[in-house]
């Protein structure tokens, strides 16, 4: 047999002998040679004579590799060897890749563009070659498309690890579209990373290995181009076979292709022309289309945001942790890492490791900075706390979570306090480390979660280049009520407090879910910067939120208060009776669960306003809310009854609607402490010397409190009742502004049933019915409520309403500035008010006499006597000498006030039931704040039931019967009591049968039908002479009763004379008929009343209140 | 009619030896004259060192001969003209230069610089131009690429006439060799700079494309990696099928390769790069006399558009690892056969035989002791010394070519050629040299003519012409 000396396996003549005309080496001949070396060469094939050879050499790997897999029972196998030809076609896919891909490597590749007309230069060496190799490259068949090739464009490689200034690592070819260089690309391989490949490296990837839109897009350009598979047989080839490796749904896709499909694809722009585009042989290549669909396991799982491309989250440690997930397309690999932080827009982020532009989050989307600790431990019954366990259990200290608001774009509160779904880890967690503090933050996504943790050091700056975390402290506290999540149709009323004692600003912003809420806010006072005392800052919300974002300086942090559901079908009913009085203000409760009327509380177990923190350290914190906000609790150290005052910051706005608990709020430290400067103190709300904003602003803050306390225990807010009293000697108009106020508010903050729900009680009948219930008392009862402002009568007999009376003249009579004085002239407060204030310097009690000095700037004797009786509170317990009530029982020579103002106060009662033909009471039962003075009468009720007794047999004319005289021992809590005990209504528009208004004159008649108007100077002068009756009466009932002020009333009777002489003296007629006029006067100015206003009161007090005014001055000058 | 051979890199130099062998020998040549153009930047490389002596020195033994129609010697027959000094076209700034200087880079605009790392590794471009191209064709595609600005080809082009022909010896799988060729065809079929372009242009020109035939020992810091050799030639044919026959650049092409390959030394160059030779080589070189004898297939190539590329193969009889005149081929046989007997027994005489001295062949003729101390007899030993060393270097290959019995017993003169016995000739009682001196003895008629030299020579063409025949039978 002969021997052709050929290599291997080349097809031909096998007979060939000597010299012999054989046929050319075609391409078939040459692809028929085998190896022996198997095509395993190490080294780059570089026998191309041509400086074009790599392209050529690319144009052979690709019919080499077609071969082999046309050839081979298992094609796919054969596609993905390991040969020199496979590493060739790899790379120039791998080029192909990247600049499909050029979009997200912008950071990574420049496209150099060669071009041939301005680029060949014909007189250098290279230049000259190149030319020589085109034109006859050209010649003939022109295998390499060279006569269309007009530009190259190639890759300038200008990332990481780059090896030298310029790095080109492949470009375009006219013979195979693509092709790499042949240098050891080693730092792009370790820098770029398409799905699940990296490009030249020691694993040849076919195209059907490849990412299946970059497959897709290759046979799209095929079709795109008619000469295709002329221009580039071997790639058409090679994608034959490709074809023939896809799965069926893959295949379908393809065939679905036409002509025009590679026109949704987007040309590669280079260089500055518009028209600048990428070509291979004038046919333009493409780029990705953005925004692959990736089903990633990694892809976040939020129960909160929804959307076509959910973020995916990626771990900032390398390691075998998260290995059997898929990232994209392929599995997260060992070495892959997020960056700690990432600059870009998250939803326009490129993927770490593989560069698509794709969402994705990383440790710092999710973790602050830096961490805020605060000095406090944090109430964690209240607020969620982490998990912090403090090491040292005295250590004082809570953080704020140093989680961003994206966080909560994915996940809800809920979700941040509870294990994540499927795993017994839970989604945060504190834990105390030696030099900070350190947050493990477990993230859900498709298969499990993503772990990130962050220290937080003490002391440093946060460098998030290597994840560690800052830490600041500030101190601040902050309080939110109520902690009670309401249903979509109830009003929210929300307050916050917030008091900043840090160095840098610190503000709130609200969240309900995605939503950023809108909070009005109001500072009341700046912080002292000089590190005493806190800002005291309010926010007001009316939308349920969930979380609030802290802001200290620059720096963020959550707060989570535990809200509790509100019980949308809670069926208890909770009734209030609202005593609003001129001087103290009560309120008593009873629900469907305890009928026991029990004045308004709130216990520790049901906490308002919710403390950030167990216990602040810092005394202007702890203060502040108590100054600004309302106690933590009701019931012990602060009461009802308590005082009717409010306290509105110094520059409220009355014109910018200002806001309970925000702008104002009911000082509860009221004569305990002293007022803060920023805030200013009204008194006196109820008879109109204040604007109605801050009247209104007290009963709503009433109402938030009863509101609160409703939701907190499960109560049904808009089934709740409200009771509220009116004194019957208020003017019609006012009475209805009262009417509009309560029923606006109990719509504001219960509900819109105020016709049902909201119930008016005649402050003279309330204290009626509470003793009817309560005491037992008998037919023909006189109830006499003494409030600060108004007395009111009630009289009943044979159980029926007969008589309902009003009038001005209570305890302020008394202790009051008798229209237009000032204190300097207050008998009680010259007398008592020096000593008081020495008591308190002694027992160094200098909040008090701070507390003191404000309540006197404001230039009221009332409030300064009220001051005094308030002293005998728990602070200055035991202390007989602040007990001004014990004070007042044991001044002989004061007592004289008291006997002439309830002597008055029953003759007037009596001389008005003879007249309208009424039976002697048989019970007198006193009530209101005012009647607490009449233990100063006497403290044996007997007395005092004989100084009635007398008084009605007097003025009867008879001593038949007797006279109980009743009172509770906290006489303010009856009406209250009686209006809940019976809660039916007595709308003002009712009592008018029963309402009677004397004069004053000559009790003849009813004057309920005079006006203001029909006041005359004889009229004035009638009720001046009616009071002197009512003196001589007196002082006879003195002298004919065993000199009875003086023996039983133990007035002092060394005065007796003096007083008994001023009285029914020229001095003391003048000023009756002085005070008279004030009154009237007074009357008009306040109560809105004008000439046709119905005359609601009696003018016989009027005279008296200048009158006592002045004997109390007298009294208390006398030595 | 004279056959410009441009033996390119270290086959190129190889294949001439063989060339040169087998026209000392008198195998039998169409050309008039051999012109051998060398290109190899190696200058220092052993095969073309070689190569160029013992073409020098044929020379030098063939000026003293008359080759005149009556005459019947055939040694040293063909002429092989020294056109340039050491029949080497000189390659400029290949010294001391890597190739990026060489291109001058660091001078190139960005966009040159990065079409020109893309299309060369940093290996290319850091590659000293002085030890050739290392494997590197593509490299050499550009180094080469200034055969027109050397004198020595003008002087080329203004020789060449409208007879004369070219032949490219280049192997395929190297460096030099295979970027030579392709870069040399474009340039003789395109260049417009040369004189008598037309002829050079069109001329009919054929070549031999060595495929590989041995490989060099595995070396990791060696650019020649032997391993890729028949990928190399295989993306080189696929190059050569689309640059070169497609568009029948070129008339005649002759391939050649050896799937049995012996492992040489691995030298990148210089003066070690010197292999043993190979039949391979000796095929080549029946190519060349194959081309000097062939008709060109495209005579009127500028006005022809149906050009066509004669491709030929080598084969022989019977496939064998040790290859004799019977294994080959009848033609090449006739063609070898004879002259390279007649010029070992030549060989042999001069160089085992010392006892002629008084022979009346060296007598009658007047050789006294100055001529066989003569540089004439000198040079011819050494020409013969080579001869013998190129049949046992041949003979020691893997795939040797061993048609003879190579050893000096002087009492087995004629146990030469394997596989055939000598016969027994008259006078019976002469046998071995005291034949061969018979027979020198017995010839006469132009042997008897002219100079010494040439006397000489054809003296014992005549006697070993008729010794062959004796013994051999071989005519």
């Amino acid at each position: 047999m002969a021997k052709v000396f050929r290599l291997y396996n080349i097809q031909g003549n096998n007979n060939i002998v000597d010299w012999q005309e054989s046929k050319e080496y075609g391409t078939q001949a040459i692809s028929e040679i085998i190896d022996p070396d198997g095509a395993t060469a190490r080294k780059e094939i570089t026998s191309i004579p041509s400086p074009f050879a790599r392209i050529d050499l690319v144009k052979t790997a690709f019919r080499e590799v077609t071969n082999m897999a046309r050839d081979a029972k298992d094609k796919r196998a054969a596609l993905k060897g390991n040969t020199i030809y496979h590493k060739m076609v790899s790379e120039m896919f791998d080029v192909a890749q990247i600049f499909f891909n050029i979009d997200r490597f912008r950071d990574k590749f420049e496209i150099v563009v060669w071009d041939r007309k301005k680029d060949l230069d014909l007189d250098g060496i290279l230049g000259n070659t190149l030319n020589l190799y085109l034109e006859s490259d050209a010649v003939g068949s022109d295998p390499y498309n060279c006569k269309k090739m007009n530009r190259v464009y190639m890759l300038n490689y200008i990332g990481a690890d780059r090896s030298a200034e310029m790095n080109i690592v492949g470009g375009t070819s006219p013979a195979t579209l693509f092709f790499s260089s042949s240098n050891d690309l080693g730092y792009v391989t370790k820098n770029v990373l398409f799905d699940n490949d990296r490009p030249f490296d020691n694993v040849y990837q076919p195209l059907n290995k490849r990412s299946f839109d970059f497959q897709k897009y290759f046979f799209a350009l095929r079709k795109s181009n008619r000469e295709f598979a002329r221009q580039f047989p071997e790639v058409n080839d090679y994608l034959d076979l490709v074809y023939g490796c896809l799965s069926n749904n893959e295949k379908r896709e393809i065939d679905q292709l036409t002509d025009t499909s590679v026109g949704e694809y987007e040309p590669i722009k280079v260089g500055e022309r518009e028209h600048d585009y990428l070509e291979i042989l004038g046919f333009p290549y493409h780029k990705k289309l953005k925004n692959p669909i990736v089903n990633s396991d990694f892809a976040i799982r939020s129960s909160v945001y929804k959307a076509e491309k959910m973020p995916l989250v990626l771990p900032v440690e390398k390691g075998n942790m998260y290995t059997n997930l898929i990232y994209t397309n392929g599995p997260w690999e060992q070495d892959f890492s997020a960056p700690y932080h990432d600059k870009t827009d998250w939803k326009l982020r490129l993927l770490p490791e593989l560069g698509d532009e794709y969402p994705y989050l990383t440790i710092s989307d999710f973790l602050t900075d830096t961490i805020v600790r605060i000095p406090y431990t944090l109430n964690n019954q209240s607020y969620y706390d982490g998990g912090l366990v403090c090491k040292n259990e005295n250590d004082e200290r809570s953080y704020l979570l140093p989680l961003t608001p994206l966080f909560f774009q994915f996940f809800s509160v809920k979700e941040l306090q509870e294990t994540v779904p499927g795993t017994n880890k839970l989604m945060f967690e504190f834990v105390e480390n030696a030099s900070g503090i350190k947050v493990v933050l477990r993230i859900p996504i498709q298969k499990g979660f993503v772990e990130y943790s962050r220290v937080y050091f003490e002391g440093l700056l946060p460098d998030l280049d290597a994840n560690d975390g800052g830490l600041i402290e500030t101190k601040f506290g902050m309080g939110v009520m109520p902690l009670v999540h309401f249903p979509q149709n109830v009003k929210k009323h929300y307050r916050v407090a917030m008091f900043d004692k840090g160095k840098s600003t610190t503000t709130l912003a609200f969240y309900n879910g995605a939503t950023v809420l809108e909070s009005k806010s109001k500072v009341r006072a700046e912080k002292d910067l000089s590190g005493r005392g806190c800002s005291h800052e309010a926010y007001m919300l009316e939308d349920n939120f969930d979380r609030i974002l802290v802001k200290v300086g620059d720096v963020e942090g959550f707060v989570v208060p535990l809200f509790k559901p509100a019980n949308e079908h809670a069926a208890t009913v909770f009734t209030f009776a609202v005593d609003f009085g001129t001087t103290n203000t009560h309120i008593e409760y009873i629900s469907d669960t305890n009928r026991t009327p029990k004045p308004f509380d709130v216990k520790a177990s049901e906490t308002q306003l919710h403390q950030l923190h167990k216990r602040y350290t810092d005394q202007d914190i702890r203060m502040a809310f108590e100054q600004d906000f309302i106690p933590g609790t009701i019931g012990d150290k602060h009461t009802f009854p308590m005082r009717t005052v409010f306290a509105n910051h110094v520059g409220m706005k009355l014109e910018q609607n200002p806001n309970p608990l925000v702008d104002g709020n009911i000082p509860f430290l009221y004569e305990k402490d002293f007022t803060p400067d920023w805030n200013k103190i009204s008194t006196e709300l109820k008879w109109g010397g204040v604007p109605d904003r801050l009247l209104e602003m007290h009963l709503e803050t009433l109402f938030i409190l009863m509101r609160n306390k409703v939701a907190i225990n499960d109560g049904n807010l808009s089934a709740t009742k409200l009771i509220w009293f009116y004194p019957a000697s208020m003017t019609v108009g006012k009475i209805n502004k009262f009417k509009q106020i309560w029923k606006d508010a109990y719509e504001n903050y219960f509900g819109p049933d105020s016709s049902h729900n909201v119930i008016s009680i005649s402050e003279s009948k309330a204290p009626y019915l509470h003793f009817i219930k309560t005491q037992g008392a008998a037919d023909e009862v006189v109830t006499i409520d003494v409030g600060g402002g108004t007395t009111d009568v009630f009289i009943v007999e044979n159980q029926e309403d007969r008589m309902l009376l009003s009038f001005r003249f209570a305890s302020n009579a008394i202790f009051g500035d008798a229209y237009n004085n000032n204190p300097s002239k207050n008998g009680f407060v010259c007398k008592y008010k020096e000593p008081s204030k020495k008591i308190l310097e002694s027992n160094k009690l200098s909040e008090l006499l701070r507390a003191l000095s404000q309540i006197e700037d404001q230039g009221k004797s009332s409030d300064i006597v009220n001051f005094l009786f308030s002293l005998v509170g728990s602070r200055v317990d035991n202390n007989k000498e602040l007990d001004f009530l014990r004070k007042l029982s044991n001044d002989d020579r004061m007592r004289y006030v008291f006997i002439i103002f309830y002597g008055s106060i029953l003759y007037f009662i009596a001389k008005t039931m003879k007249a309208k033909g009424l039976v002697k009471p048989k019970t007198i039962a006193f009530s209101g704040n005012g009647a607490r003075t009449l233990r100063i009468l006497s403290d044996e009720n007997e007395v005092v039931e004989k100084f009635a007794k007398l008084i009605f047999d007097g003025v009867y004319g008879d001593n038949k019967g007797s006279i109980q005289v009743m009172m509770e021992a906290n006489p303010k809590i009856a009406t209250c009591k009686g209006g809940i005990e019976s809660p039916k209504p007595q709308p003002y528009d009712t009592i008018g049968s029963i309402k009677t208004v004397f004069v004053g004159n000559d009790f003849s008649h009813d004057d309920s039908r005079l006006t203001y108007a029909d006041i005359s100077d004889k009229m004035k002068q009638e009720v001046v002479e009616a009071v002197g009756d009512f003196f001589k009466f007196l002082f006879d009932l003195h002298k004919y009763n065993q000199e009875f002020l003086v023996n039983s009333l133990s007035a002092d009777p060394t005065i007796f004379n003096r007083v008994k002489d001023f009285c029914l003296g020229e001095e003391g007629k003048q000023l009756l008929q002085v005070s008279l006029s004030k009154g009237i006067t007074h009357k008009r100015e306040t109560d809105g009343v004008n000439d046709d206003t119905p005359i609601e009161e009696t003018l016989f007090f009027y005279p008296l209140v200048g009158l006592l005014h002045e004997l109390a001055y007298k009294i208390s000058q006398m030595k | 009619m004279k056959v410009y051979v441009f033996g390119i890199g270290g086959t190129g130099s190889r294949v001439m030896r063989a060339v040169t062998m087998l026209l000392a020998s008198g195998v039998e040549c169409k050309a008039d004259a051999i012109v051998p153009i060398i290109i190899d930047p190696d200058a220092a490389g052993g095969d073309v060192e070689r190569a160029a002596t013992l073409m020098r020195r044929y020379g030098e033994v063939r000026s003293k001969l008359d080759f005149s129609s009556k005459k019947q010697n055939k040694f040293f027959r063909t002429e092989i003209m020294e056109t340039m000094t050491n029949y080497r076209l000189p390659l400029s700034n290949t010294e001391d230069c890597r190739f990026d200087e060489y291109m001058n880079l660091s001078g190139m605009s960005k966009e040159n610089k990065a079409l020109t790392r893309l299309l060369f590794s940093q290996k290319n471009l850091d590659s000293d131009m002085e030890v050739g191209f290392k494997g590197n064709p593509n490299v050499g595609s550009v180094v080469l690429n200034q055969f027109e600005d050397s004198i020595q080809f003008q002087n080329f082009a203004n020789d060449f006439t409208a007879q004369d022909k070219i032949f490219i010896i280049s192997s395929i799988f190297g460096g030099t060799g295979a970027s030579g060729f392709p870069l040399l065809l474009k340039t003789l079929r395109t260049s417009n700079n040369i004189a008598n372009p037309n002829l050079v242009n069109n001329a009919h020109i054929g070549a031999i494309t060595v495929l590989p035939y041995f490989q060099v020992k595995q070396d990791d810091e060696s650019n020649i990696d032997s391993a890729t050799f028949v990928s190399k030639a295989k993306s080189a044919l696929s190059y050569y099928l689309r640059a070169i026959s497609r568009n029948n650049a070129i008339d005649n092409l002759y391939y050649v390769a050896d799937d049995t390959r012996t492992t040489y030394d691995n030298e990148e160059g210089g003066a070690k790069q010197k292999n043993d030779a190979h039949f391979v080589e000796l095929i080549s070189a029946l190519a060349l006399i194959d081309f000097a004898n062939a008709q060109n297939p495209n005579p009127d190539r500028k006005n022809n558009d149906n050009l066509r590329t004669v491709h030929k193969e080598f084969g022989i009889e019977k496939d064998t690892n040790e290859i004799t005149f019977g294994e080959l081929g009848q033609k090449s046989r006739k063609q070898l056969r004879k002259p390279l007997t007649q010029f070992n027994l030549f060989a042999k005489y001069l160089g085992e035989y010392s006892g002629f001295k008084s022979q009346p062949w060296v007598v009658d003729r007047g050789l006294d002791g100055n001529f066989f101390d003569s540089d004439f007899i000198d040079t011819l030993k050494l020409v013969q010394g080579e001869y013998l060393a190129w049949l046992a270097e041949m003979a020691g290959q893997q795939r040797a070519f061993t048609p003879f019995n190579l050893h000096r017993d002087s009492n087995r003169v004629f146990d030469l050629v394997k596989g055939v016995s000598p016969r027994t000739t008259w006078p019976l009682f002469d046998k071995n040299f005291d034949l061969f001196d018979n027979r020198l003895n017995n010839t006469g008629g132009e042997s008897k003519l002219g100079e010494k030299e040439q006397q000489f020579v054809e003296l014992f063409y005549l006697a070993t012409e008729k010794l062959v025949k004796d013994k051999f039978n071989i005519d």
